[in-house]
């Protein structure tokens, strides 16, 4: 699977999962993004749709 | 962090080498996204090599209390040098490693590791905020 084919199932992913309102469960911290990874961009893309990071590091919720 | 995982693989045991760290694991994701991992480590610090969906980059955790506990090198770096670039080639976070090695091994000691770990929930924080503010709400 190509970089982009990755990244469109990824955003498939995340787009049904905000349609559906759930939160977030973080398995790694935000802070551990690798520069250029796929996780930075899952993050990038979260916060541009209005998500925010719980108190406790743990959770993406949207505000 | 564009470099192959044979390179990376290589370059990575070759530090390991020199550090006298062994070998605790190896994984491959042979099915989704060809995602593999190695670990090698010695009583005190474990260090893992990982490709994730293309991207190499290396981690350490304390071996004997908290061994699932990751920190990436980058982190590491902000902690002991102050906070630099935040896109490190493999090659830079092995030197990273290199020339921080006997610092992170006394870091990690069972008499240092609680200030350690302290001092890495500050810095991680602060690279959270400056690398995602809109997550953080910083920019509102």
């Amino acid at each position: 699977m190509s970089a982009a084919e990755q990244w469109a199932t990824n955003q498939r992913f995340l787009d049904e999962a905000i349609a559906r309102g759930d939160t977030f469960r973080l398995a790694t911290e935000v802070s551990e993004a690798r520069a250029d990874g796929s996780f930075m961009k899952e993050l990038d893309y979260l916060a541009e749709q209005g998500f925010k990071v719980s108190e406790d590091g743990t959770r993406l919720a949207l505000h | 962090m564009n470099t192959t995982w044979p390179e990376a693989l290589s370059l990575f045991e070759s530090f390991a080498r020199t550090r006298g760290l062994t070998l605790v694991e190896r994984k491959e994701d042979a099915v989704a996204f060809g995602n593999k991992v190695v670990v090698m480590g010695n009583d005190r610090l474990y260090v893992r090599l990982v490709l994730d969906r293309g991207i190499c980059g290396a981690d350490v955790a304390e071996a004997a209390a908290t061994p699932k506990k990751w920190y990436s090198v980058v982190i590491l770096r902000d902690l002991l040098e102050g906070v630099g670039d935040d896109s490190l080639s493999l090659p830079e976070q092995i030197n990273v490693l290199e020339r921080n090695w006997e610092t992170l091994m006394d870091s990690f000691s069972a008499g240092n590791r609680n200030n350690t770990y302290e001092k890495l929930v500050v810095v991680r924080n602060a690279r959270g905020r400056r690398l995602f503010p809109k997550l953080y709400g910083d920019n509102t």
